[in-house]
Formats: structure tokens, sequence, C-alpha cells
């Protein structure tokens, strides 16, 4: 029987010795992750209920992230946290701390690029929940001036456009901010040295019509599309137009032919299977 | 060694499941070194769960990295995504130590029965070294029972979601209570009967000396006989892991409220429940049912 207890305590000893030694190689970015898990967490209770939020919570979970941003500086998770900490003033109303605390993340712009952009478009957010669209759209356009082949200046043009359409404004101001997208990505296929970044622009300005909803403008698009840039899948070019064709112009005929286009064309595509089985079914 | 059921109790009559229970208890009781092997399993077992755990970590890293990365995805190396993916690498690790030291352990304890059982001293290196000697058998025996549970288990689920499909209701319930009461019960129901097909095939290896497809079908052949009863014997002591499965099976809950680590610790709760517990109770009283159906 003593042994039988013996065995136990070796086991013991043994399991306290190995989880000792495994937990202390946990790596310091393993252990940055956990913290900043946690850090979300705190968070997540002001973002669920971000006016009822008892105020030692919302400062629990900002000196959360001050810690980290503190604790990791020049790191991902030092941005990470400083924008979480913006996010906590925005969703609380403070739209001041907010871009202060977003501004913080705009300087050195020549080294950050994306980030400054992403910073600025934060800025900019602040003012569209404020309800200040036109200092919002300000934010947005010295983005697209001043980092113009970033993420977030290639799809702003599109996300006014589709701000004017949300707000349900005036039709001549969506047209002005289709026709601002389409002059802007046009502009930028002049500094473009590549193909594949002319093929993008010229995808953008497709669905800067498709957006703005102006569809004849949107097919003189996609046709220039298919005949200037015939190595990038011209196939889903002519797809998206029997789309049009047949969603919105209701002309059955004309969505028929652009379908028949890609049987006859790229009769190895995908879309050759699919344009098969939709003919035979018109 | 003197037990309250001695198994003249149980000899001679039509066995009774309530008097090898008791048996089986007081069997623990009066000579707890019979779990002993199951100590060895369960360590084992803990042992790989806190391996498993420190996967992103040095020196644990340096195997399961890759290896986690080339089959799950590079995310599953990062806080809090690894305690996702532990109950899976866990069962599958559970799977290996129990074709590879699952079976000589079940044998060990198979053997401390019997020598308790004939009044017989007690030796734990013989009863190890007997079950060693007959170690492929045993292996080949997990190795096809894990095989077809592994496979068996996932055909209801895989089945059910084939006949749902693209329906909302299969004979006029819907899906919750197909797949959170139905299909978790057929599950339960047919862990037992798989257990029960092979849970007297390491005694006939080990007590009588038979060899591995004859051992197999000896033991098929005596649960088809005693179904009912060996049933209940298997199916009693797990019911005791109905609670894990149920903890387990919210896992995400657990982890929003408790901290994702929160589940190392119900794996390890289940270790303990399923191979000290259950498996330890099964295996005592389905040997005191072999021994006195076949007067081994």
């Amino acid at each position: 029987m003593r042994k039988l207890l013996r065995m136990p305590k070796l086991l013991t000893v043994l399991l306290a010795l190995s989880v000792t030694g495994l937990l202390g190689c946990e790596g310091p970015s393993f252990r940055a992750e956990r913290k900043m898990y946690k850090a979300h967490k705190l968070a997540e209770r002001v973002f669920k209920n971000p006016r009822s939020t008892p105020p030692m919570q919302f400062e629990e979970a900002v000196g959360a992230y001050r810690k980290i941003a503190s604790e990791y500086r020049g790191s991902v998770l030092e941005v990470q946290a400083e924008f979480s900490i913006g996010h906590l003033y925005l969703v609380r109303g403070n739209f001041e701390e907010a871009r202060a605390q977003y501004k913080k993340l705009t300087l050195d712009c020549e080294e950050k690029g994306n980030l400054c952009a992403e910073a600025h478009f934060a800025i900019g957010n602040t003012y569209e929940v404020e309800q200040s669209w036109p200092q919002a759209e300000a934010e947005y356009k010295f983005i697209m001036n001043t980092f113009p082949f970033s993420a977030k200046s290639l799809d702003l043009p599109l996300y006014v456009i589709r701000h004017y359409l949300k707000e349900k404004a005036a039709p001549d101001k969506v047209g002005a901010a289709v026709d601002q997208a389409v002059a802007y990505y046009t502009n930028l296929k002049a500094d473009t040295e590549q193909e594949k970044g002319d093929f993008v622009l010229q995808g953008l300005v497709s669905r800067s019509y498709i957006e703005g909803q102006r569809w004849l403008d949107a097919l003189d698009s996609l046709d220039k599309l298919t005949r200037d840039y015939p190595d990038f899948n011209p196939e889903e070019a002519l797809w998206v137009k029997a789309l049009i064709y047949s969603n919105k112009l209701r002309d059955k005929e004309k969505a028929k032919e652009e379908l028949q286009k890609i049987v006859s064309d790229y009769p190895e595509s995908k879309l050759a299977q699919k344009a098969t089985i939709i003919i035979d079914r018109m | 060694m003197e037990h309250m059921t001695s198994p003249e109790e149980i000899k001679g009559k039509k066995i009774s499941v309530v008097a090898i229970w008791r048996a089986a208890v007081n069997l623990v009781v009066s000579e707890p070194r019979v779990l002993v092997p199951f100590a060895v399993l369960a360590a084992v077992e803990i042992v790989q769960l806190f391996i498993l755990a420190n996967s992103p970590h040095f020196p644990v890293n340096k195997i399961m990295a890759p290896l986690i990365q080339r089959i799950w995805g590079g995310v599953f190396l990062h806080y809090p995504y690894i305690y996702e993916l532990l109950p899976r690498l866990v069962y599958y690790a559970k799977m290996a130590a129990g074709v590879f030291v699952g079976g000589v352990t079940t044998a060990m304890a198979c053997l401390i029965v019997l020598q308790v059982e004939r009044d017989r001293r007690v030796s734990l290196r013989k009863a190890f070294r007997q079950s060693m000697g007959r170690y492929v058998s045993l292996f080949l025996l997990m190795l096809l029972l894990y095989v077809a549970v592994h496979y068996a288990m996932k055909q209801p689920q895989l089945l059910l979601a084939t006949l749902f499909h693209g329906k909302a209701k299969l004979l006029f319930l819907g899906p919750r209570p197909w797949f959170e009461v139905i299909l978790p019960t057929f599950l339960f129901l047919l862990a037992v009967i798989l257990q029960g097909f092979f849970v007297f095939s390491i005694p006939f290896i080990v007590i009588k000396g038979k060899k591995f497809l004859a051992a197999l079908w000896s033991g098929v052949v005596l649960f088809a006989k005693n179904a009912l009863r060996t049933l209940v014997l298997v199916g009693v002591p797990m019911l005791l892991y109905i609670p894990v499965t149920i903890v387990r099976s919210n896992t995400n809950t657990l982890a929003d409220k408790f901290g994702p680590e929160s589940i190392v610790f119900v794996l390890f709760v289940g270790v303990l429940i399923a191979t000290f517990i259950v498996d330890a109770l099964v295996t005592v009283a389905t040997t005191l049912f072999f021994i006195e159906a076949t007067d081994a």
C-alpha cells in the first residue's frame, strides 16, 4: 500500500515539473496576445452597452489598452491598442477624445503609409457618427490625395457613392460622386506602369458606375475592360454584363448574347459551364 | 482477500448485474492497486494534454507548430485559437495513447482482477509482464476498436445532415431536437454497443490466452449471449461521462465566461472521469462478469 501511495506522489511531482517547465517556455508574443485578448474582453462590455457602461469599467478597458501600448511600443500591438482606445471613446460619444487618440497614429506617415490612411479614415468616421458629413468627406478626400495607392484610398470613392445612396441624396449628388470616383481612378491610371494596375483601376471605374446605378456607362466600361485587358479573365466582365442586362435592364436577349460569348470564346472557363446551364433554362 | 460479495455468491446463479456491481465496487475498495493501470494511462493522457496545450511554445512547437500550420492553419498557433483546436488534438492523442498503451493497461487490470478473485498475491509486475507478452494482439485489438469507433460515431451525424439537406423538418421535428437530443442519445447508445462488442476480447486474450481473431470472435459471441447485461455493465459507468460531454460541447460559452484556458481544465477533468473512473469501473465489472460467465 505504501508503494501505491508513493507512486501518485511521484507522478504529481513529475507532472508539476513538466507543467511548470512548459509554462515557463511561453513566448513573449503569446503572452502579448493573451493580454490583448483580455483587454478586448474588457472592451467588449463597453461595446455591448456603450452609454450605460459604468465609468470604472470604461476606464478599466482603456487602462488595459494603454498598458499594452506602453509595454509593446513600436509593435503592431501598440497600434491595435491605440486604435481600440479611439474606438472606445467613439462608441461612448467622446468624439474629441477619439479624434485626439487617432491623431496620435497619424505621425510619421512617410514610414507608416497604409496605417496613416486607416487613422485618417477613423477620424473621418468620428465626424460621420457626429453627423458632420462635410468634415468627414474632407478627411476622406485628404486620404485619397495623400495616400493615392493605399487600399483605403482605392475603396473610398465607392464608399462616398454608397454614403449618398444610403442617405437617399438627390440624383445629381450621387451623379457627381460617381463622376468624381471615375475621374479619380482614371487619373490614377496615368501613374501606373503595370498593365495589371490599369486593369484593376478600370475595374473600379466599372464598379463606380454600377454602384451609382448608371448601367449604360457600366456596360461601356465593361466593354473596355474585355477589349483592352484580354489577359485578365475577360469572361468575368462578360458575366457582369449579362447580369446587368438580365436583372437591371430586363433585356433577356442581350443577356443571352453575353452568356453565349462566354461559352464560345472562353469554353474552358468555369463560368462557361454556368453560362451553358443558364442558356438552356432561358 | 475478503470481499463483501464473494464470487460464490455470483457463481451458480444467473449472473446478476447488481451482484457484479457490488463485487466490483468492493474489489476496488479492498484492492485499490487494480486502479494503478488506469492511473498510468490517465497520467499518459494528462501529459499529452499539457504537451498539446503548449503546442505554440518552445520546445513543443518544434514538432507541433509545422503540423498544426499544415493541417489546420497558422492561426491555431495563436492565443486564444489554440484552445479551440485543443479538444480535437486531445481526441487524436487519446486514440494514440489508447492503441499503444491502453491495451496493456486494460489487460493488466483484467489480470489483477483475476489474481484477486483467485486469492493470489497481487503482483503488478507479473500482470505487466503477462500483458506485454500479448502486446501485438492487444495493439491490434485496440487499433480495430478505435478505428471502428471513430468511423461509426461519425456516420449518424453525416447521415442526419444528408437527410436534413434542404429541409426544415424531418419526421415532424426541426433540426434542434434531432441534433441536440436524438443524435447525442443515439451516439451514446452506439458507443455503449461498440464498447460491448469489444469489451470481452481483452480478457479472452490475457486470461484465456486466445489469439487475436479468436479472442475477437469469442468476445463478440459472449456479448451476443449476454447482450443486455453487458450493455448495462458498460452503459451505467458511461453515464458519468455525460456531464463532461455536455460541458465539452459548450466550450465556446465556457471560454467566454472563464477564459480560453478553462478548456484545458475541462479536458483534464474529462481524462480523470473517462480513464480513471469510467474505464476502471467498466473493466473491473466486465472482467468479474467474464470470470463468472466463462469459469476462468
